[in-house]
């Protein structure tokens, strides 16, 4: 294979590392010019996603060595690391609670997450698994510490404490799986696997324990979620939007990925795998009924978000891969939607004359939702259309992932999976709907219209339009996968 | 015991040493220490199991382990120092203003 042929192949991260790169440097140099920094950052995402447009129309195959594997599933998930990266852009350039003078490292760090979210969906390879998710973690620890108050640091420090023993652990995991195994390669892994003694079982089975930790602290997975709500509820809205949908759908595919490699010890890993499963969607659910910060609701609402997605994992069947590809893409537009809106409430610029309101919790609280639907119409109605379409209610986005979902659960004769899930979806619908009565019953505390800004409202509009669109024509999307794999 | 049980040994005690670090330190320098005691584990698990199969790629993987590690110090550093600024402490239970 031609070296040439694999970076043609590979040009959209490429594209997307130079643009990072020369973003970081062009904010350090001219710390002023906003709008060079802005001009930069679209610039590279149209032209990455241009050539990532291209590039399906080149042969699937492995590249470099089978370190990566560009193939169908890894198409779809560039796809979405590519929109979470666009949209999260969209939500940072009016992100009050970072600095503007930090804006173009901001938006540097952003598409170098961007690359490692695409490299983790092409993972063919332990190092590039472990260099994928480093790449990704780096790059989130210092977004997340991005905005200048105790809060965002705190978050920082205990999100990179908690990610750094893990990825330690999953280092020594992998190293495990290598020494059992003597080979970093997955398709050599599962040849290893499947002709092994008793003894070398055993060791992989913790090897494989450990690694699956590692990756299932980036999809928030129980008992790994713990950092989840500090870290969204500390960080910049805009982050807290990226690390709710980027790393968990990458996660999701470097999982597929890494068991495609362990194929060999799905039947002692799967009881548990489902149970964790249960817990996770229950945990999340339960939890985020009594939260009174909307970040911290969110971010318990993602954790069981995330439950529902990994049944499309533990089924391990081509139905629950297609229904967890469906509810990944709805999952990006009404999540970021959903994480649009409150960016545009808890920063509500504060009238002209006045003194700018401090950045209290007070602001992020629900009761900054109360009578929303008088002030902001088209806003709120966004907002409800994001929160039915997360709880799963027809004929939204959400509702067809769910449906595919829960179907798959059936069909691979898992009755109590498709049962929790049910059960928590009617839990999930008490907080998301409690949001939209305070929006459209309760009292607004003062009735001046509540100004958005333009490219918040460009976010909305496309998500919305993605929740809507793609609830009620669910046969393009199912199309557009089918005619990827 | 020959050398390879030995070595596998010491990289399991580091890897222990350092979880049990991360568990009872309060300091977050001293964490940071210790977690990079687990990728130190690792990277010699990855280089002892070089040598037995003969892999070049695993001991090119301990060199990628080691220049991560530098990354994740200098982050983790900037974090530290960032977080010593606003909240005055480097004690990782003291700062608890995110909870619920």
């Amino acid at each position: 294979m031609m070296l040439g042929d694999d970076l043609l192949r590979w040009a959209p991260e490429l594209w997307l590392s130079a643009g990072a790169l020369l973003l970081l440097l062009a904010s350090v140099t001219t710390r002023r010019a906003r709008h060079v920094t802005s001009l930069i950052f679209w610039a590279t995402w149209c032209i990455a996603a241009g050539s990532l447009w291209f590039v399906q129309l080149l042969p699937h195959g492995a590249a470099f060595s089978h370190l990566i594997l560009l193939d169908s599933l890894s198409s779809v998930f560039r796809w979405l690391a590519l929109g979470s990266v666009g949209l999260v852009g969209l939500l940072l350039a009016r992100a009050s609670d970072v600095d503007p003078a930090w804006r173009g490292e901001a938006l540097g760090l952003l598409l170098m997450v961007g690359v490692g979210l695409m490299l983790m969906a092409e993972a063919n390879h332990l190092l590039m698994a472990y260099l994928s998710m480093e790449l990704v973690s780096l790059g989130s620890y210092c977004l997340v510490g991005l905005s200048r108050d105790a809060r965002s640091s705190e978050a920082a420090l205990k999100y990179f404490l908690f990610g750094a023993l893990v990825s330690g652990i999953m280092l020594f995991g992998m190293s495990l799986l290598f020494g059992a195994t003597g080979t970093l390669s997955f398709a050599e892994i599962w040849n290893a696997l499947a002709r092994l003694n008793e003894l070398s079982v055993r060791v992989c089975v913790l090897a494989a324990a450990l690694l699956l930790a590692g990756l299932a602290f980036k999809i928030s997975m129980v008992p790994f979620h713990l950092w989840t709500p500090d870290a969204y509820e500390g960080a910049p809205i805009a982050v807290t939007a990226l690390l709710s949908v980027g790393p968990k759908a990458a996660g999701l595919a470097l999982v597929l990925r890494v068991m495609v490699a362990l194929g060999p010890m799905w039947e002692r890993l799967a009881p548990t795998m489902v149970l964790l499963t249960i817990v996770t969607m229950t945990l999340g659910n339960v939890v985020a009924v009594s939260q009174r910060n909307i970040k911290r609701m969110l971010a318990y609402s993602t954790i069981a978000q995330a439950g529902y997605l990994l049944i499309g994992f533990v089924v391990n069947s081509n139905v629950g891969l297609e229904a967890l590809l469906v509810y990944l893409v709805a999952y990006l537009f009404m999540n970021l939607g959903a994480f649009a809106c409150v960016q545009a409430v808890c920063q509500e610029p504060a009238p002209a004359g006045e003194e700018a309101a401090p950045q209290a919790v007070g602001g992020e609280s629900l009761e900054a939702f109360r009578g929303l639907s008088r002030r902001a119409p088209a806003l709120a109605a966004s907002l409800a259309v994001f929160l039915l379409s997360l709880a799963g209610l027809p004929p939204l986005a959400g509702f067809i992932g769910k449906f595919l979902l829960f179907g798959a659960a059936v069909e691979a004769h898992h009755p109590f999976l498709a049962l929790a899930a049910v059960l928590n979806s009617a839990v999930a619908l008490a907080y998301y709907v409690n949001i939209i009565r305070l929006m459209y019953v309760a009292e607004a505390p003062e009735s001046a219209p509540m100004p958005v800004a333009l490219s918040i409202r460009a976010a909305v509009a496309i998500c919305a339009a993605a929740t809507i669109g793609l609830g009620l024509w669910p046969h393009l999307l199912l199309e557009w996968l089918s005619h990827l794999a | 015991m020959n050398g390879l049980q030995v070595m596998l040994w010491v990289s399991c005690a580091m890897c222990a040493l350092g979880v049990y670090g991360v568990l009872t330190r309060r300091n977050a320098v001293a964490i940071l220490l210790s977690i990079e005691l687990i990728l130190n584990a690792a990277g010699l698990n990855f280089v002892v199991f070089g040598r037995l199969y003969g892999q070049v790629q695993a001991q090119a993987f301990t060199l990628f382990i080691i220049a991560l590690a530098a990354c994740e110090v200098a982050v983790g550093l900037a974090i530290i120092l960032a977080l010593y600024r606003t909240a005055k402490t480097v004690l990782a239970d003291q700062v608890n203003l995110l909870k619920g």
